[in-house]
C-alpha cells in the first residue's frame, strides 16, 4: 500500500493538473471573496447552518470539492489510460493494496486544497477588513480541516469506485460533482419531505455531502465523531465494492 | 522447474473463446517463443499470465506457485501491448515509479542501470512521449526490468524498432537471458529475429495451442528440400515425380521444389539426360517463417 502511496504522491506531485486546479481552486476563491460574493469567513467555510442548498454548498468550500472530483477522476483514470495500470496489476495480487495506497494518496491532496483554501480565505478576509471570525477558536478551524479532510477521502472513496466499475472518466467527474454540490444529498431531502418519509430526510445527513454540510467551525465532539466515523464508514464500503470491481474486470 | 505451467487454460469473451484450453510449459531458463497470427489469442494468454487477465477456467503456474501468489508476482516483469508509460514524465522518472510501485530499494540506481541496459541514458530527461516508438519500447522493457524479474514476459517487444534497435534489442534479450538467467516469454511477429534468440516454440491458432517445441526439435523437423531453377518447371515436375519418388514436389513460376530427395546430382543428372537445361540447384532448409506458415496453412486444410 505503501508503495502505491509513494508512487502515486511522486507523479501527483509532478502532474500539471494538481497545480492547475489547485490555482483556478484558488483564484475563483479570491474573487468570490474580493468581490463579496462570499461575505464572511464562515460564509467561504460553509459554516453558515450548514448546506442546506445548491447556491451555498457550490460557494465556498463547496468549490473545493467539486475541484477535488475532478482532480480526483483524473488521478484515477491516468493509471488506467497511460497504461501504467499493468505495472501496477500484474505486480500487487491483493487491490485493497491500490485501493488503500490510492486513497491515502487523494486525501492528502485533498488535505492540502482544503488547507490551502482556508489559508488564503483567511489572509484576504484579512486583507479586505472583513476580518476572520473563529467562533470555535483554533481547536474549532482545526476540528473543522480534519473533518472535511476525511469527507475529502470519503468522496475520493466514492469516485474511485465508480471509476473501477465503469472505466469511465466522464461517469466518475459527474458522480463526484452531483455529490460535491450536495445535489443527491438535497433531492433526497425533497423526496423525503415530498414522500413525509422523515427516515429519508435523516438519512441525508450522512451521505458524503451531509456529512460535509455538518462541518463547522464551532467544534462539537458528537458532530466530529459522526463526521469522522461516517466518512470511514463511506470510504471503507466503497473501497470493499470497487476491491470486487478490480477483481472481476481485467485490465486492459 | 518450469517458469509458467497453464492447465486447460481458457478465456472467453461472451460466449466466443479467444484461448481455448492451452497447456503451455515454459522451461526456467529458456527464451520461449509464442507465435501466432493477429487476433490468435496470444496477448490475453499473456494478461492472464502476468494477472492482468481473470481466466474464464484453467489454473496458472509461475514457479510452481499460483499465479495469484504475491511471492511469484514480485518475480515477474511486464511489457503488454503498448509500453506502460506515463506521456508527461520523463524516461528517467517513469523508472522510479516502477521502482516505488514494485518497493525496490535503491530505485534511482537501479534506475540508471535500466537506461543503461537499453541504451537510453542520453534519453533520461526526455519525456516518455517525446520518444519515438522505438525509443518507448526500449523503455518499456527497462521499466519491466526495474525489479530485476526472474521472469519477463513480452508482447510484440520489438515492434517499431528500427534494424540497428533489433540488434541491439536481441543482445539485451540474450544478455538477460544467458547472463542473468531471466526465463522470456516473448511473442512476436518478426519470426526471423525470433528464431535468432528462441529456444522453445509455442504456436497459437485460433485460441489453441497446435504445437509446443524447442529450437532443436524444429530444426528437426524443418523439412530441407531442392530448389531447382530449369527450363521448363511443368515437364521438370513430371520426370521428377516419375523418376525421383519424391515425398512431395511442388511447381512454382520458374522452378520446382523437391522435398524428400537428398541427392542432388542424380536430379540434376536425370534433368539433363532427358533434354532440360538446370539453371541453379540449391538445397534449402526451412526457417521458422516457413515452418510456421506450413503450420498454419496444414491446420486450417486440416
Amino acid at each position: 500500500m505503501l508503495n502505491i502511496f509513494n508512487m502515486d504522491m511522486r507523479r501527483l506531485f509532478r502532474s500539471k493538473a494538481l497545480y492547475s486546479c489547485i490555482a483556478f481552486l484558488l483564484t475563483v476563491s479570491g474573487t468570490m471573496i474580493l468581490f463579496g460574493m462570499l461575505p464572511d469567513f464562515a460564509a467561504a467555510t460553509g459554516s453558515v447552518g450548514g448546506e442546506t442548498d445548491m447556491m451555498s454548498t457550490m460557494m465556498g468550500v463547496g468549490m473545493v470539492f467539486i475541484i477535488l472530483s475532478i482532480l480526483f477522476a483524473i488521478g484515477i483514470s491516468t493509471d488506467f489510460s497511460s497504461g501504467f495500470s499493468k505495472n501496477i496489476f500484474s505486480r500487487h495480487t491483493n487491490p485493497i493494496r491500490y485501493i488503500g495506497g490510492k486513497l491515502l494518496s487523494l486525501t492528502v491532496i485533498g488535505a492540502i486544497a482544503i488547507i490551502a483554501h482556508t489559508a488564503v480565505s483567511m489572509l484576504l478576509f484579512e486583507f479586505t477588513g472583513t476580518g476572520v471570525s473563529l467562533t470555535g477558536g483554533y481547536l474549532g478551524l482545526f476540528a473543522y480541516l480534519i473533518e472535511k479532510i476525511f469527507v475529502a477521502g470519503a468522496l475520493a472513496a466514492l469516485i474511485l469506485m465508480v471509476y473501477l466499475f465503469t472505466r469511465h472518466i466522464a461517469l466518475a467527474m459527474i458522480i463526484g460533482v452531483l455529490v460535491a454540490t450536495g445535489t443527491i444529498s438535497s433531492l433526497l431531502s425533497v423526496l423525503g419531505e415530498y414522500l413525509e418519509f422523515s427516515f429519508i430526510t435523516d438519512v441525508s445527513k450522512y451521505t458524503i455531502s451531509g456529512l460535509s454540510g455538518q462541518a463547522n467551525l464551532e467544534f462539537q465532539g458528537s458532530v466530529f465523531i459522526t463526521i469522522l466515523i461516517g466518512s470511514v464508514l463511506w470510504a471503507a464500503v466503497c473501497s470493499a465494492l470497487g476491491a470486487k470491481a478490480l477483481k472481476r474486470k481485467d485490465i486492459l | 522447474m518450469n517458469a509458467i505451467e497453464t492447465v486447460s487454460l481458457t478465456k472467453h469473451y461472451g460466449n466466443k473463446p479467444v484461448v481455448d484450453n492451452i497447456d503451455l510449459v515454459v522451461p526456467k531458463g529458456s527464451i520461449y517463443g509464442f507465435i501466432g497470427r493477429n487476433g490468435s489469442g496470444k496477448t490475453t494468454t499473456q494478461k492472464m499470465i502476468s494477472g492482468l487477465a481473470r481466466p474464464t477456467s484453467g489454473s496458472i503456474k509461475l514457479f510452481g506457485k499460483s499465479v495469484e501468489s504475491q511471492d511469484v508476482r514480485d518475480q515477474i516483469g511486464v511489457l503488454i501491448e503498448e509500453p506502460a508509460l506515463f506521456a508527461e514524465l520523463s524516461a528517467y522518472e517513469n523508472l522510479i515509479l516502477q521502482g516505488h510501485n514494485t518497493g525496490i530499494k535503491n530505485p534511482k540506481e537501479q534506475a540508471k542501470k535500466s537506461l543503461e541496459l537499453v541504451d537510453l541514458t542520453k534519453a533520461a530527461n526526455k519525456k516518455a512521449k517525446q520518444l519515438s516508438l522505438g525509443m518507448r519500447q526500449r523503455l518499456g522493457v527497462a521499466v519491466a526490468m526495474m525489479a530485476s524479474p526472474n521472469l519477463l514476459i513480452l508482447d510484440e517487444p520489438i515492434n517499431g524498432l528500427d534494424p540497428e534497435g533489433i540488434i541491439e534489442m536481441r543482445g539485451v534479450f540474450e544478455r538477460l537471458n544467458k547472463e542473468m538467467g531471466i526465463t522470456i516469454f516473448i511473442s512476436s511477429h518478426i519470426l526471423g529475429e525470433l528464431s535468432r534468440i528462441a529456444t522453445h516454440y509455442g504456436i497459437l491458432h485460433d485460441g489453441k495451442l497446435i504445437q509446443q517445441l524447442s529450437a532443436k526439435e524444429l530444426a528437426e523437423k524443418s523439412r530441407d528440400y531442392l530448389q531447382i531453377r530449369v527450363s521448363d518447371s511443368q515437364e521438370a515436375h513430371r520426370l521428377i515425380m516419375e523418376k525421383m519418388n519424391p515425398t512431395e514436389c511442388t511447381v512454382l513460376e520458374d522452378s520446382v521444389r523437391v522435398f524428400g530427395v537428398d541427392n542432388s546430382r542424380a536430379v540434376n543428372e536425370m534433368l539433363w539426360k532427358n533434354g532440360l537445361a538446370v539453371d541453379e540447384i540449391y538445397r534449402h532448409q526451412q526457417d521458422l517463417e516457413e515452418y510456421f506458415l506450413a503450420q498454419m496453412g496444414g491446420f486450417q486444410l486440416a
